[in-house]
């Protein structure tokens, strides 16, 4: 088929013979584009943001016959027309390149085959570019299935461009895919641009598809049975409630034994770093400050890799969908749109796969406004915290009706977690809402499909490797600097014993050492912000160490309270029992009264203190400033609502 | 013989009310040819009135002569010759106006010379060789062998195998269902192909 | 001409109306898109299928007044009730 372009409008990388050729990846979301790229990238592909804009960009490299060929997944569309700020770049990026990032020499458009119809219209759309196009059609096993056909050599010769056919998740028609590729230089348009009117380009579809041999398929039977279980009015909401608590299931009872094995791992290998190792301020940095941040960042990995396996698991499958049809209705009552329900699930385990989980909203006001409502979800490192408070607050054996008392307070701070955040997005949805574009809300529900175990695996990994690097890295650096501002400068025998300090009882030592550190320095210093909450400058400390990661917090309370197991809650609470104001207008007073536990409680809950989750909003947003934001704004909140919390329970005291 | 027409008619063309479907009019879209001059726009929810050069017809009188050199009509499909110099990215919109506008009242063609009316054995003949000089013929020569038209007559097609395709059982079926299913798009009444 | 299976109920509608007065087992033919729309948001709803002269079937409904899911173009799509009321369709037999 000879080539009737007659030029290329914007020469790629590769015409002006630098680099390999650069082909880009266009087509609808659910079309099978990702599967496409997973095939011909392997694994060798990288995701990342475009430049300035909240838009996540993958990449990657195919090796076919000995020549490299950079393969970009642009985001999934249905039309190149922007109605977005974010498909605007996609756009410009077509047009002739972005910054840092060269125009594609050859536009590979992937279409579903069982929705061809729709699909040749965003076709069209991309032929008008006129450049070097050719099309995949996936899905053509199920097209098959459900009385549809295609002969794929007459749709060819009734479009003007290569057309191959495969079925993505089973590597047939690979082989096809990758030959067609390395003859991109031979892609051609239509000889025509199709018509731009719609009525006429509607015509132009259904010529060409006649001319295809395409017999549309029919309505897919089992997603019909299917969908009138899981989108019935009762029964569908029963469903989806009953697979929610499934997921928490999965992700708090299911994950514990896992997270358990890895904290007593890391105790262990602590515990031998401290026998081993001679030099005690090595000594100390491995196995609190290394061994220290490195567990705690894997204490988190059981945990999120099963939730990101029920996420990808029922988003392949389809389900995701259906779930945010049903809850779009909820979500608009707080400015957001039905698929914004998954940042929010995702955060009652961590707010950062809920920060990450925002790139599927395609509107960025939608997406800010979640990112900074979502770190008020009530985290599992919130829980240790909670737990500790809880049971200083209220005392074991307590009953609300059939209830224990403690199981009453922790669904209420769930139920907390979960309006504030809800009620945080819609507030920031409301400010920033001056100039909305008019972005309609459409989703498409796809057909049920069987996911492929390697799919799965692929959309389960990537996100995991993410998390791990991103948060991984922040927590291990803020719990080493934390370790460095508690334990040094290391005190010497002789300063231990004329404090009156028994050097051989590691306790007392610890605590010593904590309450003269750099740390506690920090925490005298900036006791009077907190004073009018009723924290005296160790409950401070505690948390400066919250910022590294929330559960720091307590080890730090337990080890400032000499406590022999800082694991132990209710040695623990006993030893902060006995605490009492060193100094100040309250000097002598207990400091734990159920007012400044209450105080603490609602500081935890609503502060941002997690320095990850800044750093993840930071690289999500590509600047300083809605992090900034989201850290100022939850901490003003943190401490009126505790403030408000001392007072009223002083009141009712 | 009617009866069997209109029965596989009714096979042939499932009509059900899909969603997505829209009501037959005239719809036609643009496909190279050997020519890089000439253009074969393909013709579909209208019956052609004639094959053969076209004298006049509504909307393309102002194409013929000028930008279009000559038009010829063929079964299921438009052939347009643009006039030399002539770019089809700058003239095809104007075609396809003009054409839509034509195939809006094909009652008003006026055949140039030797254009006449096929009858149903003739169409037949000619969609068949059309085929055979291009597409399905093409596959056969690309596999080592040829495919040859003997005969075309109510509704069966007969053909012979030349070359690697000959005496191989898997090329016969490959070949002849290829060609049918292809015919049958444009021939809705070809009922069979078979080996002569 | 169309073998289109009849259901025992007459149609309530005809004429033009919005998507959002379809229910239930409804099918109609797309007549037009708002053209007080604005013009991005226009042909988004069309490249989505919904252009003139499809077919379109009401599917279902979400709980308490949710997103509404049609299909055309062999596609299940769903829409808000405020972007589902600016397209006309032509229904009746």
């Amino acid at each position: 088929m000879s080539s009737a372009l007659s030029h290329h409008a914007h020469a790629g990388s590769a015409d002006s013979g630098g680099g390999s050729p650069r082909i880009a990846l266009i087509g609808s979301p659910n079309g099978g584009k990702t599967s496409v790229f997973n095939r011909l990238t392997g694994l060798h592909a990288k995701t990342g943001n475009y430049p300035g804009v909240t838009v996540s960009r993958s990449a990657g490299v195919a090796r076919i016959g000995g020549a490299e060929y950079s393969i970009e997944d642009l985001p999934g569309t249905y039309s190149l027309s922007p109605i977005s700020p974010d498909e605007r770049l996609v756009a410009e990026l077509l047009d002739g390149g972005v910054k840092g990032i060269g125009a594609p020499d050859g536009l590979l458009v992937v279409a579903d085959s069982t929705a061809l119809r729709r699909s040749l219209l965003l076709f069209a759309e991309v032929v008008q570019r006129h450049m070097p196009t050719a099309l995949v059609l996936t899905m053509s096993d199920e097209l098959t299935r459900r009385g549809g056909s295609i002969d794929t050599e007459a749709l060819g010769r009734a479009l003007g461009v290569p057309v191959v056919t495969v079925v993505a998740n089973r590597g047939i028609g690979i082989g096809e895919l990758r030959e067609l590729i390395t003859g991109w230089r031979d892609w051609s348009v239509p000889p025509v641009d199709p018509p731009t009117d719609t009525a006429e380009l509607a015509g132009w579809v259904d010529s060409v598809l006649a001319a295809g041999g395409y017999e549309d398929p029919r309505a897919d039977a089992r997603t019909e049975r299917i969908d009138r279980v899981l989108l019935h009015p009762v029964l569908g909401t029963v469903i989806f409630f009953a697979v929610m608590f499934g997921f928490f299931q999965a992700i708090f009872t299911w994950a514990a034994p896992l997270q358990d094995g890895v904290e007593d791992f890391f105790g262990w290998l602590a515990g031998l770093a401290a026998e081993h190792i001679g030099n005690p301020l090595l000594s100390s940095f491995v196995s609190d400050g290394l061994l220290g941040g490195v567990g705690g960042v894997l204490v988190f990995v059981p945990q999120i890799v099963m939730m990101y396996f029920i996420l990808a698991l029922l988003d392949a499958v389809g389900y995701m969908s259906r779930a945010a049809f049903l809850m779009d209705r909820l979500m608009s009552r707080f400015g957001l749109e039905g698929r914004a329900f998954v940042a929010v699930l995702s955060s009652f385990a961590c707010a950062i796969p809920g920060v990450m989980a925002t790139r599927t909203l395609p509107n960025s006001r939608d997406r800010i406004a979640t990112m900074l409502g979502v770190p008020l979800a009530t985290c599992s490192a919130r829980l240790p915290v909670y737990i500790l408070l809880v049971g200083i607050l209220i005392p074991d054996g307590t009953r609300v009706g059939p209830f224990s008392g403690r199981g009453v307070a922790m669904f209420l701070l769930y139920l907390l977690g979960g309006v504030s955040a809800l009620t945080a997005s819609a507030v920031v949805k409301r400010i920033t809402g001056r100039h909305d574009g008019v972005l309609p809300f459409y989703m498409e529900m796809p057909p049920y499909r069987i996911p492929t175990p390697r799919s799965v695996g692929i959309a389960m990994w990537e996100p995991t490797k993410a998390f791990l690097r991103k948060a991984g890295t922040i927590i291990l650096a803020t719990t080493i600097a934390i370790w460095a501002l508690t334990t040094i400068p290391l005190r010497g025998d002789a300063e231990l014993a004329a404090a009156g300090v028994d050097p051989g009882d590691e306790v007392a030592v610890t605590a010593y050492t904590m309450e003269h550190s750099a740390a506690a320095a920090i925490g005298k210093a900036i006791e009077p912000v907190f004073e009018p909450l009723g924290f005296d400058w160790r409950i401070d400390v505690a948390l400066l160490g919250s910022l590294a990661a929330r559960e720091v917090s307590v080890s730090t309370l337990g080890q400032m309270a000499s406590a022999l197991d800082p694991e132990d809650d209710s040695e623990v609470a006993q030893g902060l029992d006995g605490w009492t104001y060193t100094d100040g207008p309250r000097a002598g007073e207990k400091v734990f009264t159920p007012a400044t536990t209450v105080a603490l409680l609602l500081f935890f809950a609503f502060a941002l203190q997690c320095m990850s989750t800044v750093a993840i909003m930071r690289r999500e947003t590509g600047g300083w400033r809605w992090p900034s934001i989201a850290f100022g704004y939850m901490f003003v909140l943190a401490w009126v609502m505790a403030f408000l919390g001392r007072a009223v329970t002083l009141l009712i005291t | 013989m009617r009866a069997i027409r209109d029965h596989l008619r009714r096979v042939s063309r499932p009509a059900d009310a899909r969603p997505g479907r829209r009501p037959p009019g005239a719809v036609t879209h643009p496909e190279r040819t050997d020519d890089p001059a000439v253009l074969r726009w393909v013709v579909h929810g209208t019956e052609l009135p004639f094959t053969g050069p076209l004298a006049s017809a509504p909307g393309l009188d102002g194409l013929l002569g000028g930008d279009l050199e000559a038009v010829t009509v063929t079964p299921g499909a438009v052939l347009t010759t643009a006039a030399p110099g002539r770019s089809w990215r700058e003239l095809g919109p104007r075609v396809r106006a003009a054409l839509g506008t034509a195939l809006g009242s094909v009652a008003d063609w006026l055949p140039g010379p030797g254009a006449r009316r096929l009858d149903a054995d003739e169409t037949l003949r000619w969609c068949a060789r059309e085929l055979i000089d291009g597409p399905v013929g093409r596959i056969a020569t690309a596999h080592g062998g040829a495919i040859e038209l003997v005969d075309a007559h109510d509704g069966v097609v007969r053909v012979r195998m030349h070359g690697a395709c000959r005496g191989c059982p898997a090329a016969v079926v490959t070949m002849t269902q290829r060609l049918e299913a292809q015919l049958r798009r444009r021939v809705p009444d070809v009922r069979a192909v078979e080996q002569a | 001409m169309s073998a289109v299976t009849t259901t025992d109920r007459r149609p309530r509608l005809d004429g033009v109306v919005p998507l959002t007065a379809l229910g239930p087992g409804d099918t109609g033919t797309i007549s037009y898109v708002d053209p007080d729309l604005d013009h991005s948001v226009q042909h988004r709803l069309r490249l989505l299928g919904f252009c003139e002269g499809r077919e379109i079937a009401y599917v279902r409904r979400a709980f308490w007044a949710g997103p509404i899911v049609f299909r055309v173009c062999d596609v299940h799509m769903c829409l808000r009730a405020e972007q589902a009321a600016m397209i006309h369709v032509r229904t009746g037999a």
